[in-house]
C-alpha cells in the first residue's frame, strides 16, 4: 500500500494532463460551459419554461464556475513567452465570460423581461471561448 | 387487497427512494460529458445492488442479525472495527451530501443561498427522526420521491433520436475528448452511487424495524427485484436528459441547478415544481436514511440498543450518534463547500469502502449455520461471487483513478 502511494503522489502532484496549454484550454471550456448554461437558463425563463429563483441559482452557479477559471488561469505559472500570451488572452477571454453572467444575474432578477435579454452576448463570449479552447487544443 | 397494496407500496417505495444526491449528481455528470455510453455500468450497479439488498434482507430476517451485528460477529475485532471506521465515515460524507442536497434542492425553489438552509434542513431531519414513525417516514419520502419520474416524462418530450440514443448506449468506450482514464474514474464513481453501502445498512435494519419473518422475504425480494431495476430506469433517464440537452451544447454537469435545465426545456414551470419536489423527497429521504445507518452500524456494532422501534430513551446512545452525525454534517458545510464536490467525493469513497460489508454478507449468506434452508441458491451465489469481483476491482481502482484523472476534471 506504501509503495502504491508513493507511486502515486507525484501523479497527484504533477501539472493536470497537456501542461500549461492543457490548463488554459480546461479553463476556456469551463467558462464557455458556464456562459452555455446562463444562455439556456435566460431563454428558458424569456420563454416561461423555468422560474426567477431556478434561473437566478443557475446563473449564480455559472458565474461561481467562471470565476474559478478567472482563478485557474490567474494563478497558473508559465515559463515561456508564449505560455504568458496564451494565458493574458484566455484570461481576458474568461474575464468577459464573467462580465457577461454578471449582466445575465442582473437581468433575471429585474422585474421587467421586457428588457433587451443578454443571450446574444453569452453566445458570442461561448463562442469566443470555443474559438480560444479550440486553438489550444492543437497547442503541443 | 389489502396485501396487494402493500405491496404495490413497497415497491413504489423502493423506485421513489432508490435515487440520492449521488445518483442525481453522477448521472447527469456522466450524461453531459459521456452521452450514454456509460448506461451499463448503471445496469451493472443495478444488479449488484439488487444481490446485496436481498442477501443482507435475508441475512436480517433469518439470522435475525442486522449487518454489523454479522460483521462484529463474523470478522476479528480489529478487522471488524477498520470496517466500521470506514463504512461510519462513508455513511457520514454521504449524509453531509444529502443535506447539502436538500439545501441546493431549496435554493432552486426560493434562491436563497443554501448555506442558509442548511441548520434548517439538518433540524428537520433530526426532528423526522425523533418524532416520525418508521413506516411512515419512509413512505412519504419514497412516494413523492417518485415526483423524479419527471425525468422520464421530460426525456419523451425532447423527442430525442431514439435510435441514436440507444446505439450511444450500447457505444462503450470514452467519447472524443475525453480519456480513458476519466472514463473508467466515472465508471467507479457510477457504480458507487449506485451501490452505496447505506442503502444495505438501513435495508438490513429496516428489516428489524419493521418485524419483518421469513414469510416476508417473498415480499422483500418483489420490492428489491422490481424497485430497485425501475429506480435505475430514473438514473438512466437523468443520464440521457443530460445527454440529449446538455452535451450538444458543451455544458459539462458541475452544480445541481443545471440538472433541471433539461427538465425545464421539455416540460416548462409544471415539470420543474414536480423536479423540485422529487430532489427534495430524494435527498431528504435519503439523509434519513443516512442518519439512520451511521446509528445502525455504531450501535450494532458496539451492541447498544437500537431502532426507531424503540422509544428514544430506550436507544438514547444511538439517537445521540445521529446528532452527532448531524451535527458534524452541518459544520462540514458551513464551511463553504460545494455540497456537489462532497457528493462527488462521497461516491468514490462508497466504491472505496464496499467490499468491507458486501464480504462479509456474502460470506453468512452461505453460511447454513445462521441460514438453514435459507442460504444462497447456486445462481445467486455464482452472481454474488462474480458481483464480489467487480466490487474489489472497483475499490482496488477507485484510488488511483481519483489521483491520476484529478476527480474527474
Amino acid at each position: 500500500m506504501t509503495a502504491l502511494l508513493a507511486g502515486l503522489a507525484p501523479a497527484a502532484c504533477t501539472t493536470a494532463q497537456g501542461g500549461v496549454a492543457g490548463d488554459l484550454r480546461r479553463a476556456a471550456e469551463a467558462a464557455a460551459a458556464a456562459t452555455s448554461t446562463a444562455e439556456l437558463a435566460v431563454e428558458l425563463l424569456a420563454d416561461g419554461r423555468t422560474t426567477r429563483p431556478a434561473a437566478d441559482t443557475t446563473v449564480e452557479d455559472a458565474l461561481a464556475e467562471s470565476q474559478a477559471a478567472e482563478v485557474a488561469v490567474a494563478t497558473l505559472n508559465v515559463a515561456t513567452p508564449a505560455d504568458a500570451d496564451a494565458r493574458r488572452r484566455t484570461l481576458d477571454a474568461v474575464q468577459r465570460a464573467t462580465t457577461a453572467l454578471v449582466e445575465a444575474r442582473t437581468w433575471v432578477s429585474e422585474p421587467d423581461l421586457a428588457a433587451p435579454s443578454p443571450t446574444a452576448r453569452l453566445a458570442r463570449v461561448t463562442a469566443e471561448l470555443d474559438a480560444l479552447a479550440a486553438e489550444l487544443e492543437g497547442v503541443p | 387487497m389489502s396485501r396487494l397494496l402493500g405491496v404495490a407500496l413497497g415497491v413504489l417505495t423502493a423506485i421513489g427512494g432508490f435515487l440520492d444526491i449521488g445518483d442525481l449528481v453522477t448521472n447527469a455528470v456522466v450524461g453531459s460529458r459521456f452521452g450514454l455510453s456509460l448506461a451499463w455500468v448503471v445496469v451493472l450497479g443495478v444488479v449488484g445492488i439488487c444481490l446485496f439488498a436481498d442477501m443482507s434482507a435475508r441475512v436480517a430476517v433469518v439470522s435475525g442479525r442486522a449487518t454489523f451485528e454479522v460483521i462484529r460477529e463474523r470478522l476479528s475485532p480489529r478487522a471488524a472495527g477498520a470496517n466500521l471506521v470506514a463504512s461510519f465515515l462513508v455513511t457520514l460524507l454521504t449524509l453531509t451530501a444529502e443535506i447539502g442536497g436538500v439545501a441546493l434542492a431549496v435554493q432552486l425553489a426560493t434562491a436563497v443561498e443554501p448555506r442558509l438552509w442548511v441548520p434548517l434542513v439538518a433540524f428537520g431531519v433530526w426532528l423526522v427522526l425523533w418524532r416520525a414513525r418508521f413506516s411512515i417516514m419512509e413512505n412519504v419520502t419514497g412516494l413523492v420521491g417518485l415526483c423524479l419520474v419527471v425525468f422520464v416524462v421530460a426525456l419523451v418530450l425532447l423527442r430525442p433520436d431514439w435510435p441514436a440514443l440507444g446505439a450511444s448506449a450500447l457505444d462503450i468506450g470514452p467519447p472524443p475528448g475525453e480519456s480513458g482514464l476519466t472514463y473508467a474514474f466515472f465508471a467507479v464513481a457510477l457504480f458507487g452511487a449506485a451501490m452505496t453501502p447505506y442503502e444495505v445498512f438501513f435495508f438490513s435494519s429496516g428489516a428489524r424495524e419493521e418485524g419483518w419473518t421469513v414469510a416476508d422475504l417473498g415480499r422483500a425480494r418483489l420490492n428489491v427485484l422490481v424497485g430497485f431495476p425501475l429506480g435505475g430506469l430514473l438514473s438512466l433517464a437523468i443520464a440521457a436528459c443530460a445527454a440529449v440537452v446538455l452535451l450538444p451544447a458543451g455544458i459539462a454537469v458541475t452544480s445541481l441547478s443545471q440538472v433541471a435545465l433539461p427538465v425545464a426545456q421539455a416540460g416548462g414551470q409544471v415539470a420543474l415544481a414536480f423536479l423540485i419536489m422529487g430532489l427534495v423527497a430524494a435527498t431528504v429521504g435519503a439523509a434519513l436514511e443516512t442518519a439512520l445507518s451511521s446509528g445502525y452500524a455504531l450501535a450494532q456494532f458496539l451492541g447498544w440498543s437500537w431502532g426507531k422501534f424503540r422509544r428514544p430513551a430506550e436507544a438514547a446512545r444511538f439517537h445521540l450518534t445521529m446528532i452527532v452525525g448531524l451535527l458534524v454534517a452541518v459544520g462540514v458545510l458551513m464551511t463553504g463547500v460545494d455540497p456537489v464536490l462532497v457528493t462527488e467525493y462521497s461516491v468514490v469513497f462508497s466504491a472505496i469502502a464496499l467490499p468491507l460489508t458486501y464480504l462479509p454478507i456474502l460470506v453468512v449468506a452461505n453460511d447454513p449455520q445462521y441460514m438453514g434452508e435459507h442460504v444462497n441458491s447456486r445462481v445467486v451465489n455464482a452472481a454474488a461471487t462474480a458481483m464480489l469481483v467487480v466490487v474489489v476491482l472497483a475499490s482496488v481502482a477507485a484510488v488511483p483513478l481519483l489521483l491520476l484523472t484529478g476527480g474527474g476534471t
